[in-house]
């Protein structure tokens, strides 16, 4: 197979093999014309990273530590540290150029992490604030509840003063309940009056003045 | 002119007893409410709609009611107000009432004492006040 190749066919011979659709003798063909020396410059990343792919021998540098530096190539030829056949790498070169591509980008996956936090510490300050008005709400209610009822109540114990209805509200209401007890003198001596009148039509009379 | 002023003071402060009861048992139990180991409870019911006060029961719990006791016994001897008194053979104390009213307000003042006992106990003074 001829090396001779244009920029457009040396381009489409490249993207074929980041897909792993070269065959052995396209590619052979291929890495001869990234080899020579002219070579068009805008290729030379791509023949650095496919040259090292193909050669038979490879470093043993870690993968990970090599992304991190972002050297991209160079992580891809650890990670085919004993794959380093050419069947091996047509079939894995499609894997091997989205590993480069992220290797170029070590850090993009983490962005993504600080988000979802973020998301979630808001969902979380969002519930607080909620339940936060939701007692203010219910406690103003009450207090105004209180107020319409009991307002002006409060209890002196050992000389100190309690004015909160919500503390003091059920010694209000026994308190309140005694008066509800008594009887009312002026009344029950109302109903003596009006019981000692026999005649109905008089008491009715007397009642009724009684009570305008 | 001074004359007619003070002749004039001297008519309204006669004519009012019920005043005079009711500011000193009023009085009296406002000093004692701040008294150490005593209770004092001030309740006061109102009219949701209106906040209009319906009816103030005070409550004052006192070991020492001994004066009191002798406030409230000066104004039984009294006639000028409805009185009764309630005896409680079971534990030995007694319940003065006093009672006065308007058209606008009744008034009733109760005090619950042990009469035997060495200042007279625990002394419980209760006053309602119902508006009409």
């Amino acid at each position: 197979m001829h090396t001779n190749f244009d920029l457009n066919e040396a381009r489409a011979l490249i993207s074929r093999f980041y897909s792993s659709d070269l065959s052995p003798a396209e590619l052979e063909a291929l890495r001869s014309f990234l080899r020579k020396a002219d070579c068009p410059a805008v290729l030379r990343d791509d023949a650095r990273v496919i040259l090292m792919l193909t050669e038979p021998e490879l470093d043993a540098s870690p993968a990970t530590a090599l992304l991190e530096e972002g050297q991209a190539a160079t992580a891809t030829r650890s990670l085919l540290r004993h794959t380093a056949q050419p069947d091996a790498v047509h079939s894995d070169a499609g894997g091997l150029r989205s590993a480069t591509r992220g290797a170029a980008r070590p850090d993009s996956g983490s962005r993504r992490a600080p988000r979802r936090w973020l998301y979630r510490a808001l969902g979380a300050a969002a519930v607080l604030t909620g339940m936060a008005v939701g007692v203010w709400g219910y406690r103003s209610y009450q207090m105004q509840w209180l107020e319409a009822r009991y307002g002006g109540s409060y209890v002196i114990q050992d000389g100190q003063r309690t004015t909160d209805l919500r503390r003091i509200r059920t010694e209000i209401e026994q308190t309140l309940a005694l008066a509800d007890h008594q009887p009312d003198p002026i009344r029950q001596a109302e109903v003596e009056v009006l019981e000692a009148i026999d005649d109905p039509d008089l008491r009715q009379e007397l009642h009724r003045l009684l009570n305008e | 002119m001074m004359k007619r002023y003070l002749l004039a003071l001297l008519f309204v402060l006669v004519s009012q007893p019920h005043a005079w009861a009711q500011n000193r048992i009023d009085k009296a139990v406002e000093q004692h409410s701040t008294l150490g180991s005593s209770r004092f409870t001030s309740a006061v019911e109102r009219d949701p709609k209106t906040r209009a006060v319906q009816k103030v029961v005070k409550v004052l719990e006192t070991r020492h009611g001994s004066k009191l006791v002798s406030l409230f016994k000066e104004e039984m001897r009294s006639d000028k107000y409805e009185k009764s008194v309630r005896t409680n053979d079971s534990n030995d104390r007694q319940m003065l009432v006093l009672t006065c009213g308007s058209e606008q307000q009744t008034r009733i003042y109760m005090l619950d004492y042990a009469p035997s006992a060495h200042g007279n106990g625990n002394v419980k003074v209760t006053i309602i006040i119902k508006n009409k």
